[in-house]
Formats: structure tokens, sequence, C-alpha cells
């Protein structure tokens, strides 16, 4: 359905049809000037040979290439007829040519007078007039078409066709066996009616939508790392099943955020302006990708609504398609206002603090600088009312710890005249620098781990370091940020707990200074730790004494002189050793004399204040004392741990409820005209915000700093002649294997002239004026004769019109990845078909992520219920999609795609074949039919001819044979999957499954005809 | 309709869908080429078919140093960069250039490696690559190698599919678009990978894009089934497969003859591909065969999965008329830190390849196959002349986009010829510069395929490997 039949189409079906009416510019002479003369003489400057363009009329008489009426005169007739190789056009190195059918079609244009149309799809929407209404309209216009051609539409598909084709088209499951009972019970359009109004009506939908928008569960580049986007998918499935009408299906999601009270639900939406890939590589520069996500943007916008190559537009002016280069970044400017990074490292920057910016219900991930930054939250209503009474909870007792009375002051009072005693004294003091976890992310790894009094033995505070080893071993303790100034006489201090039964030989404690490192050690019991030299004695090396006693916490001293420091000198890290044995460390400190850590850990405000003299203080420097102890009044301490609580539990909650990337407006970043695509090109002029400067309705967004808002309303606005084109021809491609213009993401000059203009035009016209009604669409078309037509091609048709583009029957269309899934599981009786919820994870071969690195990642299915989940739920992984959804050619959605490619190949064959979730299915359908002909029916809604009965009995006697010699064969193959079946007859049901897996593998089970 | 003309329609059908490029000409030489006259069944988008002109190479082993080997430690020999080591470089050279990880006021960094000159055409090699010396006269070695792109990701996508973003077709798949695969049992494009982990981009790297999933390159795993899902379940033997798949084909039959389908035919085709590939998969991996000398040639190993092993793979691949074979050994990204220093982290991952990269060369030149083949070993950018410092050390080098150093043998490429010169420091190609879509527009050549005709429309655009750029480089060509 694709690409080459856009010329050879032209060419082979028209010809009869052209023998008689005059020439039409866009259908029949449009296509030839692009594909073989715009390149260099069109629209675009840079590339325009001799100042000759040939996409405007006026141009091209006025080069005297055309001279309507006149064939001898015209130099584009003379050229492209000459018979020298350096008059020919087009020149020969340009690898174009001119057939001798478009030479004869462009004299003829230009002896009927030459006349040009604007390009069709940039032409308003005009409602043809036709004589008929709804689907009969549609029958109308393809009938006039097949008259011209001499031809007739095929008969109407046989009900049980007829039946699967309504499934799978409307909401992608199989008809059970009895469906066909209420399908002819209920009537056509009643059974069309209760399709259209199930809940799997929406799944169906989004599965295109989802490739239109590039939706998937991770970001693409680099170590293509998990981002939640799932609540976006939900809300498309929830669109269509609503029928959300497609303009407001529009507008929120380029611009939800924007609307005025904005829900949840807009919100969500509007996060389709993040999910395109993004990189968190280290080492990228910011500014080039943040034009990488722009361009992107723009490329998936004008190519998902205006069916617009825009992409061509990025380095130079279109070279086909009136789109300048400046349209390009005036369109790119409407989404310069998105929150966001270009690197997702430390390197990248918000174009302003994102802080101020974060409205209710919006977090900002981090993640180790890696997050993708602002992420909505998504909550369920449960989820809505627990996170408000937490918040009320934690509101109350934040009050209650915040009340002042009279005797929490006084009680302030007592305790800043205790301070104020001790920085008066004149005595040494022990000061602890390293209590509990250092304040660097110190986290416990081989060897050693950080345990509490109930694991181990702790000296003060919630934990302690054991430490075990057989031979030499050590840690680091990350302290404090602010690292230790020792004084003069000041003695270095550490708690140590020797295990009675396996003491170590030997302890030591090291320092660090940042000028000459680790060089400053003090060690007890046997020389056996090389560090500084064994058997020397040096401050790198210092003997303080013997191992202390066991079973006890004992206090291990180091006076700093003893280990070469002095005076001011800065310990930055200290380091606990042992050799062999088990150690309890804990508790690392200084005593000393000197002022500055007097009073333990005060901030420095506070202990400033502290040494004024208490009538001189301020009321501010009063409160501000009072302040300070709330945080570590002792009669507090329950508040404390009461808010943590909540504050913990908030976390939890929050961490749990699901999220999607938020689109968040912020200050605009300057958007310029990139030359040649150059992001580094500072020269080009800065730019605003304005559609593309030709269509109609463009003037419509008049303001310089027009919005995403404003562009998602041109979007949808009645002028705009594309947008429902766009759409109707794609839905239309999908319901008959073919667009009506056949190149689904292009309608502009390189696309393809309509096979049915009018009937295009009808369609987007009527979806228009129904107010953007999709399950009025779909079910005009469904409801038509055309549609309702067989597939099956005469051989006289199929050699006559072989691509079907005449619509005169059906056309068989393979079913696309997720249905393939589908199929299996509801036929087999495994389907899970719940809607919506996070991506899930189906079987898939072990090890195939097994390249995907940053970080490194094993996969794990699901094994629960979610297994049996329809394919659109699968875990959508841009650079390792899962193999069966590949094979069967679902795009990695790392671009737009508007259009699947639909190949045959043994890949497929592979997965049908030995994919453990098409296995399971076969051995579920096999236990759950009664027999081979039920079997085969459950699958495909028909009975079995007596040939294929005779064909599977055969296969089911010879497995039976097979089996019983071996039962353990049987029971391997009922062993797969996590559903397990003990079957009463095991070699019947294993034979059976057999049967299943041949059945599951027919091209007709994969297929809708 | 008779079967023949059913098929012939599919065939058409499917070069039609199949694009503007080659498959247009491919089309009507297929038609032409086989007749149909026994009936055949070759409903295979893989099928060998004419390229635009007589190519001499017929098949492309990539291997594909992921990372970014440094020139300076390998091939170029700059006794300036020691002479001015620790100084900074020339601002006429850094200016307005950008790098991954290096700020201002990098330095030089002169290589410690000690080089000679190999073979007649007194090619530079270190001390690391020993077996290189071997080869010194039998490839091209391309010293003015220049991308574009200095991140990873985005380079590889750059020497794979001619573009810095994900989503484009990438060599292979072109390729195997463009004229087959001789193959019928095996993929047209299968990727083999080594060392510690997979490289950055993944799939991506191999994918077919925007062109028919057909295309994609098919990973070869060294462990587990070597093709995803090949294994049939437990309880299916293997000798019932051929009767299973005779009869799903006979029900498909049956429902061709009813409705007389198309598609059918084309289905019925694939499983009879799948089913040999059940086969010949495991028999190419199977080693079996080959004698003590040619493992040690190699330095692989039965059973073993390293890169030595692959490269033996990549032989026994071309061999079975598989199209195109790539390669990835991972771990070239030496920026000093630990675990990537150009001292004994650069000289473990020349050891695990130096010598099976060279074996690849001599074992198709004994075996008759190197002229039908190019072989290509690079990565996707060189290294930094300025040091980088890590952990307080300066022991690596940063990306460098602007020369590195990639070598071609066999396909009509010249042989013992050295193709471009940079300056002083490496730092520059001051002549005969190679550029990544030159490299893949000479490829393309060899295969007989024109490279601006070569091409696809998407997205309304007429898409090539080499974007709008390339030119064939005629003077490294026989």
């Amino acid at each position: 359905m694709r690409r080459l039949a856009v010329l050879s189409f032209v060419a082979i079906i028209f010809s009869t049809a052209v023998a008689e009416e005059k020439l039409s510019f866009n259908r029949d002479i449009r296509p030839i000037l692009s594909d073989k003369c715009f390149y260099c003489h069109g629209p675009d400057k840079n590339t325009r040979e001799a100042d000759l363009r040939l996409d405007v009329r006026e141009a091209a008489i006025e080069g005297a290439a055309i001279v309507p009426g006149n064939v001898e005169e015209s130099e584009l007739v003379f050229r492209i007829t000459s018979e020298f190789e350096d008059e020919l056009m087009p020149p020969p190195d340009s690898h174009k040519s001119l057939t001798d059918a478009e030479k004869e079609l462009l004299q003829r244009w230009v002896e009927e007078g030459a006349e040009y149309e604007a390009h069709w799809a940039y032409l308003p929407v005009a409602r043809p007039n036709v004589d008929a209404e709804g689907a009969a309209a549609i029958d109308a216009f393809v009938d006039a078409r097949l008259q011209m051609e001499g031809l007739k539409r095929s008969p109407e598909a046989d009900d049980v066709t007829l039946l699967r084709r309504l499934h799978f088209d409307i909401t992608g499951l199989p008809p059970a066996p009895s469906d066909l009972v209420r399908f002819h019970e209920l009537g056509l359009e009643k059974y069309v009616d209760a399709l259209l109004d199930s809940p799997h009506y929406g799944e169906r939908m989004a599965i295109e939508w989802l490739d239109a928008v590039r939706y998937a569960d991770t970001v693409g580049y680099h170590g293509d790392q998990p981002l939640e986007v799932s609540p976006f998918r939900d809300w498309v499935i929830d669109s269509f099943n609503s029928n959300k009408p497609f303009d407001e299906f529009t507008i929120e999601q380029i611009a939800g955020d924007l609307l005025p009270n904005a829900t949840i639900d807009q919100r969500v939406a509007a996060a389709f302006n993040r999910l395109g890939p993004s990189s968190n590589e280290g080492g990228i520069q910011d500014a080039e990708y943040v034009a990488k996500y722009q361009a992107e943007r723009v490329r998936t916008t004008s190519t998902a609504w205006l069916g617009s190559t825009m992409a061509c537009a990025e380095c130079h002016d279109h070279k086909f398609d009136p789109f300048l280069a400046k349209d390009f970044y005036q369109f790119a400017a409407f989404f310069s206002d998105i929150l966001e990074k270009g690197a997702w490292t430390g390197d990248g920057d918000y174009q302003e603090d994102p802080n101020g910016l974060l409205k209710s219900g919006v977090i900002l991930d981090g993640s180790g600088n890696r997050g993708r930054g602002p992420m909505l939250m998504v909550p369920t209503e449960e989820e809505s009312s627990r996170l408000a009474g937490l918040e009320s909870s934690l509101d109350s007792a934040r009050k209650a710890y915040e009340a002042t009375s009279p005797e929490f002051v006084s009680a302030a009072k007592k305790w800043s005249g205790d301070r104020r005693g001790d920085l008066a004294s004149n005595q040494p003091y022990d000061y602890v620098y390293l209590e509990d976890k250092g304040e660097k992310n110190e986290v416990s790894t081989n060897g050693w781990t950080f345990v509490t009094a109930k694991e181990g033995n702790v000296y003060q505070g919630n934990v302690a370091r054991k430490q075990e080893s057989k031979e030499l071993i050590q840690h680091i303790g990350n302290a404090s940020k602010k690292p230790l100034q020792v004084s003069e006489g000041d003695v270095l201090f550490a708690y140590v707990f020797l295990d009675a039964t396996n003491p170590p030989e030997q302890l030591m404690l090291q320092f660090h200074r940042d000028d000459d490192q680790w060089n400053h050690r003090a060690w007890w019991g046997s020389d056996k730790i090389p560090y500084g030299g064994i058997g020397t004695e040096r401050p790198s090396h210092h003997k303080r004494g013997n191992l202390p006693k066991v079973g006890e916490w004992v206090r291990l001293e180091v006076p700093v002189s003893e280990v070469g420091l002095k005076a001011g000198d800065k310990i930055t890290q200290l380091a606990f050793t042992q050799f062999g044995g088990l150690v309890y460390w804990d508790t690392v400190g200084v005593r000393t004399l000197e002022g500055e850590y007097r009073g333990g850990n005060l901030p420095d405000e506070i202990r400033a204040i502290l040494t004024k003299s208490p009538e001189s203080l301020s009321d501010a420097e009063q409160n501000k004392l009072v302040e300070h102890y709330r945080t570590v009044a002792p009669e507090l301490e329950p508040r404390r741990k009461e808010i943590a609580k909540l504050e913990k539990e908030v976390e939890t909650l929050t961490t749990a409820i699901r999220k999607v990337p938020a689109t968040i407006s912020a200050k605009r970043r300057e958007v310029r005209v990139l030359p040649r695509g150059n992001w580094m090109d500072k020269s080009g002029e800065v730019v605003h915000a304005t559609p593309p400067h030709f269509l109609p309705g463009a003037d419509l967004v008049k303001e310089t700093e027009a919005t995403r808002l404003d562009l998602a309303k041109w979007i949808v606005s009645k002028e705009n002649p594309l947008t429902s084109r766009t759409f109707v021809n794609r839905l239309w491609a999908r319901l008959f294997g073919n667009g009506i213009s056949n190149v689904l993401d292009d309608l502009g000059s390189q696309g393809e002239w309509p096979t049915h203009p009018e009937l295009l035009d009808w369609l987007a016209a009527e979806f228009m004026e129904s107010g953007w009604d999709v399950k009025h669409l779909m079910k005009t078309i469904v409801m038509s004769e055309t549609y309702r037509q067989s597939s099956h091609a005469t051989p006289e048709l199929l050699e006559r019109d072989p691509y079907n583009r005449l619509l005169a029957r059906q056309s068989g269309i393979r079913l696309p990845a997720e249905l393939v899934r589908d199929n299996a599981l509801a036929v087999s009786g495994l389907l899970n078909p719940k809607v919506g919820g996070p991506s899930v994870k189906p079987y898939q071969p072990a090890g195939y992520y097994q390249h995907l690195n940053f970080p490194r990642r094993t996969y794990e299915a699901d094994m629960n219920e979610d297994q049996y989940r329809r394919g659109l739920y699968t875990h959508w992984q841009r650079t390792f999609l899962h193999p069966a959804m590949k094979a069967f050619d679902a795009p990695a959605r790392e671009e737009c795609t508007m259009e699947r490619e639909e190949s045959s190949t043994p890949l497929q064959a592979l997965v049908l074949l030995n994919d453990p979730s098409h296995v399971e299915a076969a051995k579920s359908l096999a236990n759950s039919s009664e027999d081979l002909t039920d079997l085969f029916e459950r699958v495909l809604t028909r009975k079995p001819t007596e040939e294929e009965l005779r064909v599977l009995q055969e296969l089911y006697e010879s497995e039976k044979a097979r089996l019983a010699k071996d039962e353990a064969f049987a029971q391997g193959l009922l062993a797969v999957g996590m559903k397990k079946l003990s079957p009463e007859h095991p070699v019947e049901i294993a034979a059976r499954t057999s049967v299943a897996r041949a059945v599951l593998n027919l091209h007709e089970t994969i297929t809708r005809y | 309709m008779d079967l023949t003309s059913i098929q012939q329609q599919t065939r058409r059908h499917f070069f039609e869908k199949g694009g503007v490029g080659l498959g247009s000409i491919a089309l009507s030489q297929i038609l032409a080429q086989d007749g149909y006259a026994g009936g055949g069944s070759s409903e295979n988008p893989m099928a060998q078919r004419g390229a635009h002109y007589g190519g001499k190479a017929k098949n492309v082993i990539f291997m594909f140093m992921a990372g970014g080997p440094s020139h300076l430690e390998l091939f170029e020999d700059k006794p300036k960069l020691r002479e001015f080591h620790g100084q900074l470089p020339p601002e006429s050279l850094t200016k307005g250039k950008r790098f991954a990880f290096l700020g201002e006021g990098a330095k030089l960094l002169g290589s410690e490696r000690k080089f000679d000159t190999y073979g007649n055409v007194r090619m530079p090699l270190s001390e690391l690559l020993p077996h290189h010396r071997k080869i010194a006269d039998e490839v091209c070695w391309l010293r003015g190698m220049k991308t574009e792109v200095f991140n990873h990701g985005p380079a590889k996508l750059f020497m794979n599919t001619g573009f810095q973003v994900p989503g484009r077709p990438s060599m292979g798949s072109w390729v195997t678009y463009g004229i087959g695969s001789a193959s019928r049992d095996l993929p047209g494009f299968v990727v083999l990978q080594s060392g510690p982990r997979g490289p950055r981009g993944g799939n991506a790297l191999w994918s077919a894009g925007f062109l028919p999933s057909t295309y994609q390159g098919v990973p070869f795993r060294g462990s587990g089934d070597p093709i995803l899902n090949l294994n049939s379940p437990e309880g299916f033997t293997k000798n019932r497969q051929r009767d299973f798949v005779d009869l799903v084909g006979s029900l498909n039959r049956e429902r061709l003859s009813v409705t007389g389908d198309p598609e059918i035919a084309t289905r019925i085709n694939a499983y009879e591909m799948a089913y040999r590939m059940q086969t010949s998969a495991p028999e190419l991996m199977d080693l079996s065969g080959e004698s003590q000398a040619t493992l040690d040639l190699y330095g692989a190993e039965r059973g073993g999965n390293s890169y030595a092993n692959n490269c033996l793979l990549a032989r026994r691949l071309v061999e079975r008329g598989v199209r195109f074979v790539q390669l990835y050994h991972t771990d070239w990204d030496h920026h000093g830190g630990p675990g990537q220093t150009l001292g004994k982290d650069l000289e473990k991952v020349t050891k695990e390849v130096d010598q099976a990269s060279t074996a690849l060369v001599l074992d198709l030149k004994q075996r008759g196959l190197l002229d039908d083949t190019i072989v290509i070993w690079g990565g996707e950018f060189g290294r930094t002349p300025m040091g980088e410092t890590r952990n307080n050390k300066v022991g690596g080098r940063d990306h460098h986009i602007d020369a590195f150093t990639m070598w071609i043998a066999g396909g009509g490429f010249r042989s013992g010829i050295t193709y471009g010169k940079t300056d002083e420091f490496g730092y520059e190609v001051v002549d005969e510069k190679v550029h990544v879509h030159d490299l893949h527009a000479t490829i393309l050549h060899q295969l007989g395929i024109d490279h601006e005709q070569l091409t696809y429309r998407f997205q309304g655009r007429d898409f090539r490997l080499t974007d709008v750029f390339g030119n064939v480089v005629e003077p490294i060509l026989v």
C-alpha cells in the first residue's frame, strides 16, 4: 500500500480516464513536476537552477518555460524531448528521467493551456454534492469511480467474515462462536453500536494513535531507561471510549495544561509534548539536545495532525511543498515554553528555575540528575483521599509541633543557658564528628555493614559499623561535608567493640589530609597491616598500644601530634581498618579545647548568638534560639518522630502514585532559524510562534507570542484543510488496507493524488461537521456496502487492480502485532480483559536484554494475571522492543509513525511456533475445547472443511501415538507457561495442543479478511 | 489464476510497496530473470537481486570497535605530540571546538606506545597490535576518517545509519533491501556481539528503521538459542517440526486454493525459511567441523563466546551467502578512569581483537573469499590528542571526531596503501579525508549500488544511507 504506487498507479489506472477528459493539474501534472522538476525548479531558492521555478505558473511563463497553448514555443517541451544530453531535462546526472507517457502528459497539458491548481490538500475542505447520505454517500462515490472503470463492487462478505472483520476493526478482539447468533439477532447496525460501546474499542483505536504520538515506556537514547508514561496511554483509550470529539482530543494533547482550570486528565493529555526520546548520556551538549527535541516535536506534530512533512524544512526551504525553513522554526517556537533540559544530566539546565513553576500535584524527579524533571501525579480516587488525609494529619502534627507555650519558652531559655555555660567552659570536651551514617550517602558494601542494636552492638546513636574478615579489611567513613579541623593538644577518638570469640589481630585508624592524603595512621595489636610500612615507626605507621579488651565498648584515643597532624590541619576522610576478626566501630570525634566545636553540633548562627550576652539579644535572636531549641528539645522528640513518619508515608504514597511527565509552561527559549539545521550556528533570525505561512487560517494566530493553545486551536479550526483529511485518510487506510491518498504521512506534493478525492473531502467534511465525532465516522464507514464487500479477489480483479485502489472489493489485512497476541489469548480463554494500568511484561526470551546498558537490567516477566493482558499494554522498550512486537512490524516509536509496514517473515513464524505465549495459548485452547471441530471454530469462527478436519484429525492421531510412547513429552508440553495443567488425560490434551498450535499458526488466523 | 501468477502478483506487490529506489530496478530484473518457469516458490523478500551495476563485492563484514579506539595509541606515531607533551595545543586547532568531556586547558598527551613501520606500505603500528603486522600489505589503511558527532550513541547511529537520530535504516538493512541475500537458510543481515556489555544505541544500530522489518539485523547469540524463539518448546521434537511445518503448509495451501489470497503463498514460504533456520543456525554455530589450525589462527574455542569466535562465525556466515555481517566489540572508551586507561585496559581490549581481526582477513584470503567480501574495521570516532584527567591522573583521551583511523580490506579495495594524512598531532586530517558519508557511498558502490539511487520515501522525503552527501572514494579502489 505504499510509495512507489504513487506514480505508477496514476499512470496505470488513470490511463483510460485520461484519454477523454481534460487533464487535471493536481491529478496528472503536479506529481510529475514535483518528482522530476521541483528539486531544481521548485520552492527552495537555494537549489534553484537557472533562476527558473515551475511550481508557480507566472514564473514558469515569465521564464519562457511554458507558453500556454503553444507546444512549439515552450522551452519545457523542447527540453524534455531533446535528443541531446546537454539539453535534456531532467539532466542525466540527476538520476531522474521522464517516461514517454509522462512527456506526453506534459505536452498535452501545455497544449490545453497549462492551467495550474493549488495543491489539493491545501485547498479548503469543501463538501462535495452527492445524492445520498451517510454510508450510502460513500458507496455513491466509490460506485461512480467503478463505473468509470467499467467495474462493479464485489458481493457482500459472508457473515462469518464480516463479523470477524467488524470485531478486529472495532474492538480488536475476535468474536466467540456464539457471537454469530447475536449478530443475526441484533442486526448489523445494533451490533456495530454494541461493538463501539465496548471498552475494548478504545484499546483498538489507541494502537495507531500511540504510533503517531510516539508513545513508549522508555527514553530511547543511550541507556534507554524506563520513564513512566502509561497514564497517557490510558487517557487515549478513555478518550476514544468516551468519544471525546477529535478537536478536544487534539487541544488537550498539545495544550491541555494551558486550558483554564485544567483538570488532571487534561494535564495528563499534555504529556504528549514530552513523549519524544530524550537523553541523559554523559558529555552531551545541552543546547544540541534542546534543538533535537524541538525538531522532533515539529516532525511529530506536523506529521500526526497535518500529514505534512515539515521535517524537510529543518535544513532548507522545502523542495516540493511551500514550507520554508522559517516555517519550521516558527512552528518549533510554539513548543519553546516547555520546561525541560536538553541534557538530562548534571550538565543540563532548565530555561528557568523549575521550583517556582511546579503546580499542585507535580514533583521534580531529579534521580541523581538523570530523572526527567517535572512529573505529574495521577492518583486514583483512593490515593487522592489517602494523600489528602495524610496531608491534613501532617498539617495538624506540624501545628502542634510549632505551638509555643510559656513553658516551652522557659525550657528553651534553660537550654540556652546551659549551652552558654558549655561554650564558656575551659575544660576539654568531646566533639562527635561522625555518628551513624555520614552525610555523603554512605551505604553498606561487601565485608562491612551498618547494624542496629538489634542486629549487633551499637555504642550510641542508631547504628554502628560491623566489619568482619579473615584478612585485611577496611572502609572509608564519609563523614560530614565539613572537614574536621584539629587544634593543638587535640585527641582523636573512636569506639570499638571486639568480638570475644573472633577478635582481630590488628586495628588501625587512618586519617586523610587533602595535601598529603592517607599518611596519618595509628594502630593497636600486632604489626600486620602494611600501610606506612610494617616494622616502621612513624606518623604514617604509629603504634598506640596492644589490642584493647574484647567483648565491650572501648575508646581508642590518638593524640593528633603522634600521627603528624598539627593545629589547623583538616581531616577530610577517615578509614576503619582491621586485620581479620569481627569488630564493631562507632562514634568518631575529637577531645578538644578549641572553642569552635564547643557546645556540640551548633549551627554557626546559634553559636554566635550564644556567645553574646543574654541581655543584648534582640527579639529576633531570642526567637532563633527558641526555634533552634524546638529542633532538639527532648520533650518534642515524639512529635518530630510523628512528623517524620507522616512525611515518610507521604513520600511512599507519592512514589506509588502513577505519574506522567508534566508539561509545564515556562519562560520561552529563544528560537532561531538554524541554517542547515546546525544548532551551533547562531546566525539565523530569531522567530516567533506562527503556523506555516501559506496555509489558510494561518493569519488567525496574530499574536507574536502565540501559544501552544493557539496552535492547537488552529490545527482543529475549520479553515485548516489538513487535519481532518489526515485523520480520515488514515482511518480509511486501516479499514481498507490503503489510504484514499496512499502516503499517509504526506498529503503534500510528494504524496499521492487521492484515488477518490471527492470521497476524501466528503469524509473530511462529514467528520468536522459532525463535531469531530470519531465513533460517527467509524460507524458511517463500516456501515457502508463498500466496507462490507467480500475481500476475495477474482483473478481478473487481481490483474486489473492488484492493490485494490478502486475498491471493487475489501482487502485482506494481516493483524497488527498487538492483535496477533490478543487473538491467541482471547480464543484460548487466557485473555485478561482489564483496561488500562501500568505497562506489563509478557514472556520474553531470556537474555534478550543482555546488551542493554546504563544500567544493565534483566527482564522479569509478570508472573500474575498481568501476563495475559492485551498487546498494547506491553512494556515498550524503544531500543529492545519485545521480539514478538518487533517481528510483527510494530514500530519502535522513536519517531511519529503513521503507517506500519506489513511484512511476512520467518521470524514471525518462529514467534507463532515457539514463543511461550503462543504455546501456552495452544495448550489452554486444547484444554478448553470439546473436540477438534470446536477448537477450530473457536479460532476461526467457522467450521473446518472436511479436508481440514481430516488433516487435523490425522495430526491428532499421530501425535497421540507419539506421546503415548513417552509420556514425559506430553508432560513437558503441558508444563509450558505459567498456568500449569494436570489434565486427566495428559496424552490426549498434549496431542490436541499440537493441533491447536497448528491452527494458531494459520495465515487465516492472523488475517482479517 | 494459477499459483505462478499469484506469486508473480505478490512479488510485484512486494516491490511496489518496497519503495521508489532500487526496488523498481530490481523488480524488472527479477521478473525477467527467473520467468517463473518452474513455478518455484520464491516469495522471499530477501531474494538475491541485481544491483544498479556490476559490483566487485558481494558481502560485507564490519568489525565495529565500539567506544572509539585511540588512533594515537594504535596507528598514528606522532613524535611532535610527545615533544609537546604537557603543553596546550595550538589555539588554531581547538578554537571553536567542543568535546564531550574535555574543558579548556586540556594539554597534549604524547603516546607512551612504541611504534614501528611494517610491510611495503610502511604502515606505523604500535606494539599493541602485533598480529596486524601480518596484514599491513593486505588492507587499505584509512587514516583520514572524519565524523560529525562526539557522543557515543549518536556517533554509532551516524556510522551505521548516516544519521544521528534513531529510527533510520542501518547500512546492513539498506544493503539487503537493495540487493537481497544469497542465503536461503539464514537471515541476510546478522549481528554478533562481544565485550563486557552491548554497544550504546542497542537495536537501533541494526534497525531497519522505516524499511520493512524483514531487513533488520538479526542478532545471533552466543549462548541460548542463537536466534530468538528458534527452538521448539519442550515436548515438540525436532524431527516432528518438519511434519508440523508441512502440515501448516498444507492447511494454508488448502485455504489459498479457496481464497486465492497471494499473501498466503508468502506466508508458506516464510515458514519454510523458518524451518531451515532452525536447522542451519545451530549448524552455523557448531564449530566441530573447523580444524584446530583454523581455531588457533583466530584464537577461537569450540563452545566459546568471544570476539575470536565471532570472527570465525563471520567467515562461516559469508560462506553461507549471508550478505552483511556486523561484529560489535565493546570497551574501547579510554577516558582514563578505572577500567578506561590507555595502559592495561587498552592492552586488554587490543589483545582481545588483534589476532582474530587479522585472522579473518588471512582466512578469507586463503579460502578465496576476500575478493568478494568487504572487511571493515573501526569505531565511531577516534580520541583526542589532548589527555583527559580522571581521578587526578592523566590516563586517557576524550572522543575525537576530526581524525581517526579505520581499515578496509577485500571487495575490490586496494591493498597495501594508506589513504589520509593527519597533522603532526593527529588532530585534523590534512589530506585525503574520508567522511563517514564517503565511506558509506564507497561501500555501496563496491556492492554495485549507486548510493544516490538507493532511496526510500518516508515522511515525504526520499531518504538515503548517505543523506544528501557522500562521494565514492575512487583512489582507494582497485
